[in-house]
C-alpha cells in the first residue's frame, strides 16, 4: 500500500482498455481522397485570393484601373475577406477534429451565396469583367467554388451525425 | 397535429415572432412613399431597396416552403432552419460591417422599427436552430 507507483503490467491493462476507444477515434478521422482534394482546393481558393487582395490593397499589384481601389470597394472586401478568412479556419479546425464540419460547411455555403446574389444586386452596375481581371477571375471562379462546398459537405463522412 | 411535432411554447413563440417581422416588411416595402429617395443619398438607398426586395424574394419562397417542410422532416426543418438563420445572421453582419459604406435604409418609422428588432428576429432562428438540434426524442425522427 506504500508504494503507490503503477507497474509495468497496470499499465498494459489501462493502455488495453482504451484501445478500443483510439481505434474509434482514428476511424472517425479517415476521409476519402475526394474530400481531401476538394478541402485542399477550397483552402488554395480563399488563400490565393486573399493574397491577390493583399497585394492589390499594399499596391504591389497594378490595378488596372484606380476606381477598383476606392474607399468603399475597399471596405467591402476587406470586411469579407476576414469573415471568408474565419469561416475557412472554422471549416479546417472542424475536419480536423470532426466536429460542427457539416455546420460550418453549410453556413459557408449560405453565405457565399449570399454575396454571390449581393454582388450582382449592388455591384453588377459598377463593375466591368474587362477593366478588372483579379475581380472578374474572382467573380468567374464563384460558381466552382460554390460546387466545391456543396460537394465537400456531402463527402464528409460524419460519425456525429447530430451536428 | 402541432402536438406531434413535441416542440416548446418558446419554439412556436419565435416562429410567430418571424411571421409577423417577415409580414412588416413587405408591408414596409411595398408602402414605399414616394419621396423615399428624394435624400443626398438616393443611390444608396436606392441599393438597400433593390437588396431588400431580392432579400425579400428568397423569404416568401422561405415562408412558405416551411411549414411543409417542418411538419413533413423534422430532421430535414433542423438544416432548413440552420441555413435561414446562417443567411439572416449573414444578412446583419454584412449591412452592419460590410455594406455600411454602400446601403443606407430609408429613414421611416416601420423600417427604424423594424431596423431596432432584428437582433430579436436573429434571437428567435437561433432558439429554433438550437432546440430542433438539441432536444430530439426517438417519436420525432
Amino acid at each position: 500500500m506504500l508504494d503507490k507507483k503503477i507497474n509495468d503490467s497496470e499499465i498494459g491493462a489501462i493502455l488495453e482498455a482504451f484501445a478500443s476507444s483510439r481505434k474509434d477515434k482514428a476511424v472517425s478521422i479517415y476521409q476519402s481522397k475526394t474530400f481531401k482534394a476538394l478541402i485542399v482546393l477550397c483552402n488554395i481558393y480563399v488563400l490565393s485570393f486573399s493574397v491577390v487582395y493583399f497585394f492589390l490593397k499594399s499596391d504591389l499589384l497594378d490595378a488596372f484601373d484606380d476606381r477598383f481601389l476606392t474607399e468603399d470597394f475597399i471596405a467591402v472586401f476587406d470586411a469579407r475577406a476576414t469573415i471568408m478568412f474565419w469561416l475557412c479556419i472554422s471549416m479546417n479546425m472542424g475536419a480536423y477534429f470532426n466536429f460542427g464540419f457539416k455546420l460550418m460547411s453549410l453556413i459557408s455555403l449560405v453565405y457565399v451565396l449570399n454575396v454571390t446574389i449581393e454582388n450582382a444586386v449592388i455591384f453588377s452596375g459598377l463593375i466591368s469583367l474587362d477593366d478588372r481581371p483579379y475581380f472578374s477571375v474572382f467573380l468567374l471562379s464563384r460558381p466552382l467554388f460554390i460546387v466545391t462546398l456543396v460537394w465537400m459537405g456531402l463527402a464528409y463522412k460524419d460519425k456525429l451525425e447530430d451536428y | 397535429m402541432i402536438k406531434n411535432l413535441r416542440l416548446s411554447k418558446v419554439f412556436w413563440l419565435a416562429l410567430a415572432f418571424t411571421y409577423i417581422f417577415l409580414i412588416l416588411t413587405v408591408y414596409g416595402l411595398l408602402t414605399l412613399p414616394q419621396d423615399t429617395f428624394d435624400t443626398d443619398n438616393s443611390e444608396h438607398v436606392i441599393a438597400a431597396v433593390k437588396l431588400t426586395y431580392v432579400r425579400f424574394s428568397l423569404v416568401a419562397v422561405s415562408m412558405v416552403t416551411y411549414p411543409i417542410i417542418l411538419f413533413s422532416s423534422l430532421k430535414y426543418a433542423k438544416y432548413f432552419t440552420i441555413a435561414l438563420t446562417a443567411w439572416a445572421i449573414a444578412c446583419y453582419i454584412d449591412d452592419y460591417l460590410v455594406l455600411y459604406r454602400i446601403i443606407e435604409y430609408p429613414e421611416r418609422f416601420i423600417i427604424v422599427i423594424l431596423q431596432l428588432i432584428r437582433p430579436i428576429l436573429l434571437v428567435c432562428l437561433l432558439w429554433m436552430s438550437f432546440e430542433l438540434t438539441f432536444t430530439k426524442s426517438k417519436e420525432r425522427y
